[in-house]
């Protein structure tokens, strides 16, 4: 090799060391947030009550609970959602999606308070903009 | 969006059907016009070298063009 | 170094490299399947082929691109870098039984031609977090093509070497493509963190290699050595060369290989011709250094190739006072002839 073109290939791996990690954290910063709701926590500590309605998938298990008279919905993911950004909505009578709910993510438990009647929920993935599973109880 | 597009993939599918053709060409007669040094190898060793006349065409025409006129 | 072209260069050494490589690539597509089958059973074998050989291309192109700068920091490693061109065109392959197979999975389904709804099946390409990554991997493996079927000696010498050089030199956006491709798409299908950490390891190990070796070959390109009266440069000790090897000394940032032989002294640029192989890291056989990348030979004494050859290098003036090698920095016209000093 020349040294013209050893110092061509020193650039090229100083460029590539720049730019691909930007472009990789930039990507994982644009995943779409959103607010987590204050209440959760209390609402969530206080929680032994009647459960409602229950209704179980592959992947998800829905329990909607009425502790102090205020309606939790509670979410099990039992298998990971194969999605960066999963939002839950409402589901509504058409099964259209309603209003949204929260944001979940990983395997676990999440609560989230309900208020108003709810026959079911809509997960779906906000970077593709697409569904990825509804469950009706 | 949809236009870039467009004329990026005809750009491409033009490019590699003028490079298929011009395979087919190098397969028979180019390789030789090239490098008379082929003439010693067997046809398998043409065959295998379609593929890269497919991708490369331009410069080989060129490089035809300029032996030609020499 | 041979006059007529072959299919595929083959000799003991690269026959058994060769089958080194394929019985990786069985092995690893086997234990793939193997622990696909045990931990997720549902799995079409679609998507196992896909992902089997996709993963499977792109470990290869890892192992590829560490050759170079692992053979430059350890020369043990120099008989990899000979036998590259092999495991490159196994990597396409792979690469492309990948490309294949994802195409007619997703995108056979429709009516339009499945390269056009590669491109337009999703169409967020100002999204960062929701690019199309299919993408990415069809333009990398484009490129892939482009380098694999320009791998032969054919294209070497017809399209010129420094075309050559600057074609092959694309795998590096190929890589940069790839790595993408992987990333969004493991980002976008599955948000496992195996795959985003094992390609951060590799990006890592990769990158850190290239560095290291060319900051030190930047070292040993801006050595500056010392000069006499006449403003000739200092080389070494004539006992330093081993008999019929070469000591590499930099000139104004050009290598240059001074080879003791026969009891005399010879200098001819480093670089082969050829492909731009290390001269100076060959032996002299039959009385002609031998380039170790290809074979490809020239006389000490003029740089020529012997005939029927026509490859010319450069050649240095050498003087010796006492033991001590001296050398002319200005390089003669290549093939230029200079007397050999007696050692």
């Amino acid at each position: 090799m020349t040294s013209n073109l050893r110092r061509r290939h020193l650039f090229m791996w100083i460029g590539i060391l720049v730019i691909l990690p930007v472009l990789m954290i930039l990507a994982i910063i644009n995943i779409p947030k959103f607010p987590v709701n204050d209440q959760l926590v209390e609402i969530a500590s206080s929680n032994k009550g009647a459960v409602l309605k229950t209704a179980i998938t592959d992947n998800v298990e829905l329990k909607l609970i009425e502790a102090a008279s205020k309606k939790i919905l509670e979410i099990q993911i039992l298998q990971p959602l194969k999605a960066s950004s999963a939002t839950v909505h409402i589901l509504n009578d058409d099964l259209s999606k309603g209003d949204f709910i929260g944001q979940i993510s990983a395997k676990g438990i999440y609560k989230f308070p309900i208020e108003k009647e709810i026959n079911g929920i809509s997960i779906f993935d906000h970077i593709k903009g697409e569904e990825i599973t509804k469950i009706q109880f | 969006m949809i236009t870039v597009i467009n004329s990026i993939l005809t750009i491409l599918g033009i490019y590699f059907g003028i490079g298929l053709l011009f395979g087919i060409y190098f397969f028979l007669a180019g390789a030789r016009k090239i490098d008379p040094i082929i003439n010693d190898s067997k046809w398998t060793v043409r065959l295998l070298l379609v593929p890269g006349a497919v991708a490369t065409w331009p410069f080989l025409i060129s490089k035809l063009f300029k032996t030609e006129k020499q | 170094m041979g006059l007529d072209y072959q299919t595929i260069l083959w000799n003991k050494h690269k026959k058994v490299y060769d089958k080194l490589i394929l019985a990786f690539m069985l092995m690893y597509l086997l234990v793939f399947a193997g622990l696909t089958f045990t931990f997720n059973a549902q799995t079409t074998i679609e998507t196992l082929i896909i992902r089997a050989f996709g993963t499977l291309a792109v470990i290869m192109l890892h192992i590829i691109l560490a050759i170079g700068p692992i053979s430059r920091l350890n020369t043990s490693f120099l008989p990899l870098l000979y036998n590259r061109r092999h495991l490159g065109v196994s990597m396409f392959l792979a690469a492309a039984v990948h490309g294949v197979f994802s195409m007619i999975q997703f995108h056979t389904l429709g009516n339009v031609n499945p390269v056009y709804s590669i491109f337009t099946s999703n169409l967020d390409y100002t999204s960062l977090t929701n690019f199309p990554f299919q993408v990415l991997g069809f333009v990398a493996l484009i490129i892939l093509f482009f380098m694999a079927a320009t791998s032969h000696d054919f294209w070497l010498k017809n399209l010129s070497p420094s075309v050559w050089k600057k074609l092959h030199m694309m795998v590096y956006v190929a890589y940069a493509l790839i790595i993408l491709h992987v990333f969004l798409g493991a980002f976008q299908q599955e948000t496992s963190p195996f795959t985003i950490g094992f390609l951060s390891i590799g990006f890592v190990t990769i990158v850190s290699l290239h560095l290291i070796a060319g900051f030190n070959e930047v070292k040993t390109d801006t050595k500056k050595s010392e000069k006499d009266e006449s403003n000739w440069l200092y080389v070494c000790r004539t006992g330093e060369i081993e008999e019929d090897r070469a000591k590499i000394f930099t000139v104004d940032k050009e290598r240059v290989a001074i080879f003791k032989y026969e009891g005399k002294l010879s200098a001819i640029h480093n670089v082969c011709k050829h492909q731009g192989g290390p001269l100076g890291e060959g032996k002299i056989v039959d009385g002609c250094i031998t380039c170790p990348w290809h074979g490809y030979q020239y006389l000490p004494g003029n740089g020529q190739s012997p005939p029927p050859f026509t490859e010319k290098v450069a050649t240095y003036e050498l003087k010796l006072v006492k033991d001590k090698i001296y050398l002319n920095p200005e390089a003669f016209p290549e093939g230029t002839e200079v007397k050999p000093v007696n050692c």
